[in-house]
């Protein structure tokens, strides 16, 4: 009886040298480190910056949007 | 000392959430500023991700609630159906994770 | 350009290491605070994988012998006189949070909903209830989480997640002598939630407890 083993794809830029641990400990990191920490009046300075001001926005909206609005 | 903060591992299946984290963290935060193209899909794609989750999650407090007819539940379940399979076909396409769609705003957190 | 690591208090010795680009950690006192940065020509802060360790690195070097605020990531000041006048200008509030965290460190709780290999839902409906009540579950899991893991913690901080696609992240400030305890708990809990992932990194210097960060109070 054959038996289908399914095909994982595995994205092709992973570097077989990566363990999963590593990335899980990355994600964890990165989430702290961009949204936490102290803030003291210095510059957040950060490559790519010039597109905040977009998401700000959207999260003005996000917010605005009222418990229980009706669907259409 | 990288290897090394890992405490308890998840389980293989779902090792990182989506994808792998170092990729997505580098398409998530070194976004070649040439790539245009790119950098635009990302930047729909979040919007559209955002008010599908917005619509979704009232659809389902609808369910909840239960002030829809059969008829409005199938209807309303068809669509965030599609919509979730299209943003899935959307997502691959242009080769972005759920993490890549989820904007960090800095001191405001995450957009979603 | 001064790139900041953390605060904390007066050191007797300068910390022996190295931060962003290699660059050796200085420190600056500011009354009864010492600031520890590294100083650059024209910096550029990319948040690549590799500076990101270089600013956790230089903040445990730091926490390996007393109390520190780390740093939010890619924070830079002008030139000293900078820094200094922004340390002097929230140093009470600063010194408070120092002796909040002292001997703690932080630990990361993620719960990953497993890989969706179910099939397609027959109707719309069933695709509604499907999501409600996996919804539900990680709602469960999460509360069950929290109640079990804040008994072995200080505190406690639910990451403001308004998807219900992604993982729930849940931090956790922990004595430092309690953390293999901490770990035991959760791979317990891991065992018994197993269509869950539950996961646990650190220790991470305590960047989700020093009162900047946004998310949800436990």
């Amino acid at each position: 009886m054959s038996v289908d083993v399914p095909t994982v794809r595995e994205p092709s830029r992973v570097d077989p040298r990566r363990g999963a641990g590593r990335d899980v400990a990355l994600v964890d990191l990165v989430d702290r480190l961009l949204a936490g920490g102290v803030v003291l009046c210095g510059d957040i300075t950060l490559a790519a910056a010039d597109i905040d001001l977009v998401r700000i926005d959207l999260r003005a909206l996000i917010s605005s949007v009222p418990e229980g609005a009706g669907t259409g | 000392m990288n290897g090394d903060k890992l405490l308890v591992a998840p389980p293989r299946a779902t090792a990182v959430p989506d994808g792998t984290a170092a990729n997505a963290l580098s398409r998530r935060i070194n976004a070649d500023p040439e790539d245009v193209e790119q950098g635009l899909a990302q930047l729909v794609l979040t919007i559209v991700e955002l008010l599908r989750q917005l619509m979704e999650r009232q659809a389902l407090r609808r369910v909840e609630v239960g002030d829809l007819s059969d008829e409005e539940t199938e209807r309303l379940g068809r669509t965030m159906m599609l919509l979730n399979e299209r943003m899935n076909e959307l997502k691959e396409q242009f080769g972005l994770t759920d993490r890549d769609l989820n904007l960090n705003l800095g001191p405001l957190g995450n957009l979603m | 350009m001064i790139y900041l690591y953390g605060i904390t208090r007066p050191l007797t010795l300068p910390p022996d290491g190295a931060g962003l680009e290699g660059v050796a950690l200085q420190t600056e006192r500011v009354g009864a605070l010492t600031a520890v940065y590294s100083s650059h020509d024209g910096l550029e802060v990319r948040a690549d994988e590799e500076s990101c360790w270089a600013h956790e690195r230089a903040v445990e070097t730091v926490m390996r012998t007393q109390a520190v605020l780390p740093a939010r990531f890619g924070t830079t000041f002008a030139d000293l006189g900078d820094l200094r006048a922004a340390v002097a200008r929230d140093a009470e509030a600063l010194e408070q949070r120092l002796d909040e965290i002292d001997g703690c460190v932080e630990l990361a709780v993620r719960i990953n909903p497993l890989g969706h290999a179910e099939a397609r839902p027959a109707t719309g409906r069933q695709y509604l209830l499907d999501k409600l009540s996996s919804q539900r579950q990680r709602e469960a899991l999460a509360e069950s989480t929290l109640a079990c893991l804040q008994e072995l913690a200080v505190a406690s901080r639910l990451a403001a997640s308004a998807s219900a696609e992604e993982s729930v992240s849940i931090s956790y400030l922990v004595k430092a002598g309690g953390v293999e305890r901490f770990s035991r708990a959760v791979g317990r809990l891991q065992r018994r939630w197993p269509e869950f992932g539950l996961s646990c990194t650190g220790p991470w210097a305590p960047y989700s407890f020093v009162g900047n960060s946004t998310g949800g109070r436990a």
